[in-house]
């Protein structure tokens, strides 16, 4: 079955980078999809701020294109997804209100749409064994946090998570894409969401917070899904700063980017240019560090197995080889060569055996 | 002084239950809303009295409250209340309504939800800074548009947001859309207002009746007064 794919508004332009590399990995993962056909704006927040009818018309809109590709559809902004998900069960299981948005609409929408999130589509129709077969750059040395914000935690149970105070798929993928994951408490904490158009001090304090939780759980970067969340705590940074009288300098990184990183794309690929605070020089320095203690693993390793192989040359069976081989040469001819061989063994063994204590 | 609206609350408290399915006299005041509320630090009141105050029948005044302006729907206090009560869902609602009736809200929400919407409703797609612009203009505050002018500069030099706005295929239905819903919320504010006030008229004529039947109550013998009030009484404890 093709999965339709709903971009939403702000992955065109402002959030391309998500876009882009949600593209690129559902690629990657070999996953069938294909764009809803003219779709439009979900409506966001101010449509179901406005009116419930409004919002859920226009959601109604997308479904009923989705439908013409398949019966799921994933979008990778929370909040568009959050739209159609709460449109999607309302007109799927009232067919009085479904006559009632088909009222508005230009054609009828079946009611057939089931709608789902990057994380919550690669978790139930990919599966994280399959995420982590296809890693190929080693980001154990990137420390993240997974931040849900509200909208891929709340409400649990329509978002499919067990917890809303503890979301996992998150984290779960990160794990999966081999990132060290930090455990933090302020996974599903605001961060101020459109109130920080009209209202700039809520957005300011509760994004400040979040990157102040984020820096104590040890983390270099924040992991977001969604565009609002990258824009509060990445494009605002500055502003937060200055407003706070702080000195954050963390890079906000998509699911999507590090999943495409840790398949082995570019950061050209996942577009790292996009973000505001530069992501390059971290994730380059992570993917190094990875690369050196890899080698120096593999540095201890060979050692090990030299040790394991002068193990089954034991030092004391090659100086009694060695002593036999002296009285053999002292008992006939020819026998010279044969025990500079056998002191040769014996000095190799001796020599592994000590390089081995040194270290 | 705390009036309690009756009829008011009654009025609003169905209307929510049907629409949110949410029931406000399930609140019992325990205040986990306000302390997970990550906004109430704005508000004029905070979202467990809001509670209190629907239960009361201070509709008007959550009405032209700042709280369910800047409530940001982030459902934290619904997944935290101890009576499953869907907080988020009755600000949504009331914001809805005010919205609905023209309410001169404060704070620049009401700008901002109506410049994106209006902006969603003529290209189909969010022309972020169409939207941004017009919306800056729309608040009538040029400081806040300067405060903001400089986050223009690593989105533009990073290519992130066109200038000029395009209409996506699909834009027309949604212009239609935004009208059709916009024109029917009126109209329902409209006959719940006249509904409320058949409500309140008759609620004033019942008082009056009452108040008819205290006073000849009052002149008629005492005996029967004695009599009346041992009915009500048996009445009350039945």
């Amino acid at each position: 079955m093709t999965l339709a794919y709903y971009p939403g508004c702000a992955q065109q332009h402002s959030s391309e980078e998500l876009g882009h590399s949600t593209c690129k990995v559902l690629d990657a993962l070999g996953v069938d999809y294909k764009e809803v056909p003219d779709w439009t704006c979900c409506g966001s927040t101010p449509a179901h701020m406005m009116d419930h009818l409004l919002a859920q018309a226009l959601a109604a809109r997308n479904l009923r294109q989705a439908a013409l590709v398949g019966d799921e559809l994933m979008s990778p902004c929370p909040s568009c997804y959050q739209r159609e998900k709460n449109a999607a069960v309302e007109i799927n299981e009232s067919d009085e209100f479904r006559a009632e948005v088909n009222e508005i609409l230009d054609k009828p929408y079946g009611g057939k749409v089931t709608c789902y999130s990057l994380p919550e589509y690669l978790i139930n129709f990919v599966g994280e064994e399959k995420v982590a077969s296809l890693v190929k750059t080693d980001l154990s040395q990137l420390k993240v946090v997974p931040y849900y914000g509200c909208l891929l935690g709340r409400p649990s149970d329509m978002v499919g998570e067990e917890s809303a105070e503890q979301p996992m798929m998150m984290d779960l993928l990160l794990q999966a894409a081999g990132a060290d994951v930090k455990w933090w408490n302020y996974k599903t904490e605001c961060c101020g969401a459109s109130v920080g158009m009209p209202k700039e001090e809520i957005q300011r304090k509760l994004s400040g917070k979040v990157l102040e939780q984020a820096l104590a759980a040890g983390a270099d970067a924040v992991v977001v899904c969604c565009p609002l969340c990258h824009v509060n705590l990445d494009l605002k940074q500055a502003q937060i700063n200055k407003a706070l009288g702080t000195d954050y300098k963390m890079p906000i990184l998509y699911l999507s980017q590090v999943l495409g990183l840790a398949f082995g794309m570019s950061f050209d690929e996942v577009m790292l240019q996009k973000n505001i605070v530069d992501p390059r020089p971290l994730v380059k320095k992570a993917i190094a560090d990875a690369t050196a203690i890899k080698a120096e693993e593999e540095r201890k390793a060979a050692a090990k197995a030299a040790k394991a192989a002068a193990k089954a040359a034991e030092p004391g069976e090659a100086a009694k080889a060695a002593a036999k081989a002296a009285a053999d040469a002292a008992a006939g001819e020819g026998a010279p060569a044969k025990a500079d061989k056998a002191a040769e063994a014996a000095a190799t063994a001796t020599d592994s055996a000590d390089e081995e204590v040194a270290p | 002084m705390i009036r309690y609206d009756a009829d008011q609350a009654a009025f609003y408290r169905e209307k929510l239950v049907k629409r949110v399915e949410a029931d406000v006299r399930d609140c019992y005041q325990c205040g986990n809303c306000s302390a997970g509320c990550p906004a109430a630090f704005t508000f004029d009141y905070t979202p467990n009295q809001v509670m209190r105050m629907l239960q009361v029948g201070l509709v008007d005044k959550v009405l032209d409250s700042s709280a369910i302006q800047l409530c940001i729907q982030c459902l934290t206090c619904t997944a935290r209340c101890p009576r499953n009560i869907d907080i988020a869902g009755i600000f949504e609602d009331l914001k809805t309504v005010a919205t609905a009736q023209e309410r001169d809200v404060p704070e620049h929400v009401k700008t901002f939800n109506r410049t994106f919407l209006s902006a969603v409703a003529k290209f189909g797609r969010l022309p972020e800074f169409y939207d941004m612009a017009t919306f800056y203009v729309g608040t009538l505050n040029p400081k806040m548009a300067l405060g903001n002018v400089g986050l223009m500069v690593p989105v533009l030099a990073r290519r992130k947001m066109p200038l000029i706005p395009r209409r996506a295929k699909g834009a027309d239905e949604v212009g239609r859309i935004y009208k059709k819903t916009m024109e029917k919320a009126k109209q329902r504010e409209k006959s719940e207002a006249r509904k409320l006030q058949q409500i309140r008229a008759a609620a004033a004529e019942a008082a009056a009746a009452a108040d008819a039947a205290r006073v000849a109550a009052s002149v008629a013998p005492a005996t029967a007064g004695h009599g009346s009030a041992a009915v009500s009484g048996s009445e009350v404890a039945g």
